[in-house]
């Protein structure tokens, strides 16, 4: 096991080599210049060439990207180009928050969406199923932003009970979770219904029934547990996007987390925040699948690691 | 004997009591004790993070208004942007406009104990003529201008200037040049970034970035005191908050939704189209107040058909100006008399000419394009210029000019319009929609970097590629001269050219808008944009 | 299914030497295809029914409805401002006075074609790539899952706005952007449908009659595949038009005055508080759509899927 851990991380590094050389150089390609927008409004040409040389933006490429790795290698992830600060110090904060609100997003849309698509899937073809997939599919089929502001009328402006913005306090992370959530119980209820089926249709179902198991130990213990490896799956590939493609929830309610800071790295053109939270982005992407996979040899021994 | 001794001892126990001030910080005292105001913390949401506390670093109104709230400058502006003296107590100028010899303000401190005098002085200036090698963003604005600066006495300092440059005072009002404390300066850029010093009504506690940035309140503030002032006090004893946090809100509508709930208790700016809903909610106090942000219509002077002035007066006949107050600002804006806004330093009005689409139509026919003509209108995509985009091409459509929008990210724009270094008929751009203030609150920052042929792109911002000697002339007089007759004269005369000629058309002068818990007085914008916390004060 | 094979057996008869008899024969045993198969369950559903005939009304609306709208889309009033909806404008009015109903119904077109064409080019270059990546294994299939997997590490609309912040803003770089993120799906559905029926005996059998390569693929391998992109389809074009409308929500997509939803959405936030209706329709519109291509792909997986019987 711990072999083939320290294989594939040792995988990775050639791969987020390539990712980092990838977009530094397309970064570069996004028409914008830096300097000019770092020199503001009312900047004249003076004070953006000033603005230039104190970014090291009129250094030649190549000593750019050299600079870039080399701090890479020792763990800096170079200076942002709009607040003058290292990366590290802009990320740490924003990543904190967009983990909290990560796990507690996928935590309470994990536990529903497998609740409603396990009670649609026994109840196959009956009402229960016909409402708990209507829900689903609504889930899926509402703009996030739309669903954000319809709660922020609600629950902020009309009642007062929640604030609207930032990640202060607790409170702040109950409707952006909401809203993030929605979508993926959506999405893990349909798969976990899916799977559900099938799995109720295998002969050991059949014999578990037949040895007299109530249908609750049925469900619970024998078809759950077998399509717990598709759930886990589903989760893990949303907890994925949620570290990074929270970007409109994020703007909606101005919460400080990482997608919004891409959004305003790419604004501005800050190469090194942008080139830093990709690599970020790819990393916490490869380290799930890892995660995913061991948890799959965990619950299933019959796959054997290769 | 006895009882004489007592009431004696009673009236003095009065006497010590009613001398003594108040001791408990929950009564509203007469003497130098907190206000209720003064210990109440306050938080207000604005629309983007701050990117820097070093004045020289910055371009931004806000990060440049917080600045002004724990810095003061030798000369600062007053409500309606008229300048007045603050840390200088008074200053001479030579008639040329190259020497200025200042006199600073004396019994002053910094926040972190440093001495205001001379040498406090002459260390920022250090700094203004960009010694020391990095330049920052505003080191242009006086590194080019000032040749030395010598201590005369301890409270005297001289300048000299190595050219002539009557709006030197003006430039010394600008947030750009508010003291800094020597004994920060002397730790570097990064300390001034992040850790500033000042002499102001607040001190800097901490800024989280992203997050939010917290004052405190400095009681021993000199403008407090009504005998350092000369007279009269800068703000009054009860005002001011203990704790002040700003918090970055990018969105409007939730800003507003803030301080509905009692989130925020200062948010500004408001945007126009919620100032109805926040009007009549009896929780929130709404204000507004015309500003010197003036938005204009660039045409390239250079290119056909805008080289042609009848049709630059034909557009500018084909706006309904008040129409765009209206619907565009939701009524929060005043038509533009001048290039430059009547708050500004040597405004001289004009008549602005009557929506006439006829004689849109004549004008147009008259310089040759009976069936109008097609044209490209670029801006950055805020959603406010996506919405006076969308008028003008409404408007110009009614006499026959098609308008092809080009909204881009800012920073494309800047690619396109801002950097590009060709002559004017060579560049890309037709049409352009840019806002300005003259930050310095005078007429020269409000014409040459818009019309002067010097700044043309790179440069500066003469997107309209407009090259007219005569009026480079009349900038030149106002700039070189200290004489404020001579400047009057001189920049009456460029703003009647710029009338008479359309380079532009000046659309309105927009109004600063904020919103405020009912509970808080006194807060203000600044015709610039800035906020002015001076008097702002919560009532219990 | 048993009662079925019951009634084929007592219809069937003895083979004789009139071939024509024995297909008359074997119609009217009713034998079924499995396309007419897949029409019969998916007419059992009835949600599925009700979903494909809100879209060809959204089709239908999308082609004649620029035409029968009561207002103009640019037609603005500045005397009727932000009004709220009522007999004369059903929707009611935005900031410049246009009628929303009028701009919602034409903004069906652009969001359709939006939608639509970007998962088309999505799912044509996707089989393209799935086909190559199965048939020919090796090399090319490392090469083409390699750009797979890296597409597929970052969240859709980080993708979606890192190639509209290079190609810039407009609704054509939002097709191109969204077709990009929707080909890795179909490339890896099609390809992993390609390594199945590789091994099939038909095709064995084609390719010993000396069927070429592009043959092979497009003849016999690609109408295996067809029904699982078909269904990957519609669900592409709901997520497509989310995506776009994101992307016009964020400033990156449909420029003014274009009346894409999203973008109609966009502009409504700040009106949130006084004028909702702004924001509610053009989300309605968002949603219905979306709902019905979603339901509509549902009922046709369940449908095609040959392990789901009645």
């Amino acid at each position: 096991m711990l072999k083939y851990t320290c294989k594939r991380i040792l995988g990775m590094i050639p791969t987020l080599l390539i990712v980092v050389t990838f977009v530094f150089f397309f970064v570069r390609m996004i028409p914008g210049d830096p300097a000019r927008l770092v020199a503001g409004e009312q900047a004249t040409l003076e004070d953006v060439e000033n603005v230039r040389v104190s970014l090291g933006l009129d250094k030649p490429i190549p000593v750019q990207y050299a600079k870039y790795v080399t701090g890479l290698m020792k763990g800096d992830l170079g200076m942002s180009l709009r607040t003058k600060r290292p990366v590290t110090k802009e990320i740490s904060t924003r990543y904190v928050n967009t983990m909290k609100l990560t796990f507690i997003s996928l935590f309470w849309s994990a536990v529903v969406g497998v609740a409603l698509g396990v009670w649609s899937g026994i109840h196959r073809g009956k009402w229960q199923d016909y409402l708990g997939m209507a829900m689903a599919v609504s889930g899926i089929s509402m703009p996030s932003f739309w669903v954000g502001f319809l709660l922020i009328m609600a629950f902020s402006v009309k009642l007062g009970w929640l604030p609207t913005t930032g990640a202060s306090s607790w409170k702040a992370f109950i409707l952006p979770a909401i809203t993030l959530g929605v979508h993926i119980a959506a999405v893990v209820a349909r798969f976990t219904r899916s799977s559900i089926i099938e799995t109720m249709q295998e002969d050991y179902v059949r014999t578990a029934r037949a040895k007299g198991l109530t249908e609750r130990v049925v469900i619970w213990k024998h078809a759950f547990r077998n399509s717990l490896l598709s759930v886990v799956t589903v989760v893990g590939l949303q907890f994925g996007f949620l570290l990074g493609g929270a970007v409109v929830v994020e703007a909606v309610f101005a919460f400080p987390g990482l997608g919004s800071l891409l959004i305003e790295s790419v604004n501005y053109r800050d190469y090194p925040a942008i080139q830093s939270l990709i690599l970020i982005f790819s990393l916490q992407f490869v380290v799930i699948n890892l995660l995913v996979d061991m948890l799959y040899a965990y619950l299933n021994p019959e796959i054997k690691l290769q | 004997m006895k009882r004489f001794v007592v009431i004696l001892l009673v009236l003095a126990a009065l006497a010590v009591a009613a001398c003594g001030g108040s001791s408990t910080p929950e009564k509203k005292s007469a003497g130098g004790g907190a206000s209720v105001s003064q210990n109440t913390d306050v938080t207000s949401a604005v629309n983007v993070d701050f990117t820097t506390m070093d004045p020289q670093d910055t371009n931004d109104t806000l990060s440049g208004g917080i600045q002004r709230m724990m810095m003061d400058g030798l000369f600062g502006f007053d409500d309606n942007m008229k300048i007045y003296p603050m840390l200088a107590s008074g200053y001479k100028a030579n008639a040329d406009a190259t020497e200025f010899t200042i006199t600073l303000r004396q019994g002053i401190k910094f926040s972190d104990g440093a001495a205001w005098n001379a040498d406090a002085a002459l260390a920022n200036i250090s700094k203004w003529k960009g010694e020391g090698g990095i330049k920052l963003r505003r080191t242009s604005f006086l590194s080019n201008v000032i040749k030395s600066a010598s201590k005369v006495d301890d409270y005297n300092i001289k300048i000299i200037l190595n050219k002539p440059f009557g709006a030197f005072i003006s430039n010394l009002a600008h947030p750009a040049c508010v003291m800094m404390s020597p004994k920060v300066l002397a730790k570097g850029n990064e300390a001034c970034a992040h850790n500033p010093a000042g002499t102001g009504q607040y001190k800097f506690v901490e800024w989280v970035a992203g997050d939010h940035l917290k004052l405190a309140l400095n009681k021993e503030w000199w403008g407090y005191d009504a005998k350092l002032c000369g007279g009269k006090a800068l703000a009054e004893k009860d005002a001011g908050f203990k704790t002040i946090t700003f918090k970055p809100v990018a969105e409007s509508a939730t800003r507003v939704a803030m301080v509905q709930s009692g989130d925020a208790k200062i948010i500004w700016p408001v945007p126009t189209e919620n100032m109805k809903s926040l009007e009549k909610d009896s929780k929130v106090k709404v204000y507004k107040d015309e500003g010197i942000v003036v938005r204009y219509v660039f045409m390239n002077n250079q290119k056909k058909p805008f080289n042609n002035l009848k049709v630059r007066q034909a557009i500018d006949y084909a706006i309904n100006k008040e129409a765009y107050i209206k619907v565009v600002k939701n009524g929060l804006g005043s038509v533009a008399t001048s290039v430059i806004g009547p708050k500004v330093q040597f405004y001289k009005g004009n008549t602005p000419v009557k929506y006439d689409p006829a004689k849109a139509k004549e004008l147009l026919k008259e310089a040759g394009y009976p069936n109008g003509f097609t044209a490209e209108m670029m801006f950055s995509s805020t959603t406010a210029n996506q919405k006076q985009a969308e008028f003008f091409k409404q408007q110009l459509g009614e006499v026959g000019i098609n308008v092809v929008l080009k909204g881009m990210e800012s920073a494309v724009v800047n690619q396109k319009v801002d950097s590009v270094d060709v002559p004017g008929e060579k560049a890309e751009v037709q049409m352009y929609l840019i806002g300005w203030s003259p930050s310095t609150g005078d007429a020269d920052w409000g014409l040459r970097p818009l019309l002067a042929k010097e700044s043309v792109p790179p440069h500066s911002y003469n997107i309209s590629y407009f090259l007219n000697d005569e009026l480079d002339k009349y900038i030149k007089q106002g700039l070189e001269s200290a004489d404020p007759k001579v400047r009057k004269e001189a920049y009456a005369k460029a703003q009647d050219l710029v009338w008479k000629e359309v380079p532009l058309i000046c659309l309105s002068n927009d109004f600063n808008t904020w919103a405020t818990d009912a509970h808080i007085t006194g807060v203000k914008i600044y015709p610039d944009g800035a906020i002015n916390m001076k008097n702002a004060k919560m009532s219990s | 299914m048993t009662e079925e094979k019951k009634k084929q057996d007592q219809t069937q008869k003895p083979l004789e030497a009139n071939p024509q008899a024995a297909i008359t024969d074997a119609e009217k045993a009713d034998i079924r295809t499995p396309l007419s198969e897949a029409i019969r369950k998916f007419k059992k559903q009835k949600n599925s029914v009700i979903a494909l005939c809100f879209i060809l009304f959204l089709v239908l609306v999308a082609v004649v409805g620029y035409y029968l709208v009561p207002f103009g889309i640019n037609q603005y009033d500045y005397n009727a401002i932000l009004q709220g909806p009522s007999g004369k404008h059903l929707f009611g009015t935005d900031e410049f006075g246009r009628d929303l109903f009028s701009r919602i119904v034409c903004g069906t077109r652009i969001s359709l074609a939006v939608g639509l064409s970007a998962v088309t080019v999505g799912a044509i270059c996707g089989t393209i790539l799935g086909l190559l990546s199965g048939y020919y294994g090796g090399i090319i299939d490392s090469i083409i899952m390699r750009i797979c997997d890296t597409l597929f590490a970052f969240p859709g609309i980080i993708l979606a706005i890192a190639i509209v912040a290079v190609l810039g803003s407009g609704l054509y770089n939002v097709v191109i952007a969204v077709a990009v993120f929707s080909t890795p799906t179909f490339a890896r559905l099609v390809r992993s449908r390609t390594l199945a029926l590789k091994e099939a005996v038909f095709v064995q059998a084609a390719k010993s009659m000396g069927a070429s390569d592009m043959r092979i693929l497009f003849k016999h391998i690609l109408p295996g595949a067809i029904p699982e992109i078909i269904v990957q389809y519609t669900m592409s074009v709901g997520t497509s038009i989310l995506t776009a409308s994101s992307l016009s929500f964020l400033g990156m997509g449909a420029q003014p005055p274009t009346p894409e939803w999203g973008l109609l959405l966009s502009n409504g936030r700040n009106y949130l508080l006084e004028s909702a209706h702004i924001t509610l329709f053009p989300g309605l519109a968002i949603f219905f759509t979306v709902l019905s291509f979603n339901i509509f792909g549902d009922g046709l997986r369940d449908a095609l899927d040959p392990k789901l019987t009645d």
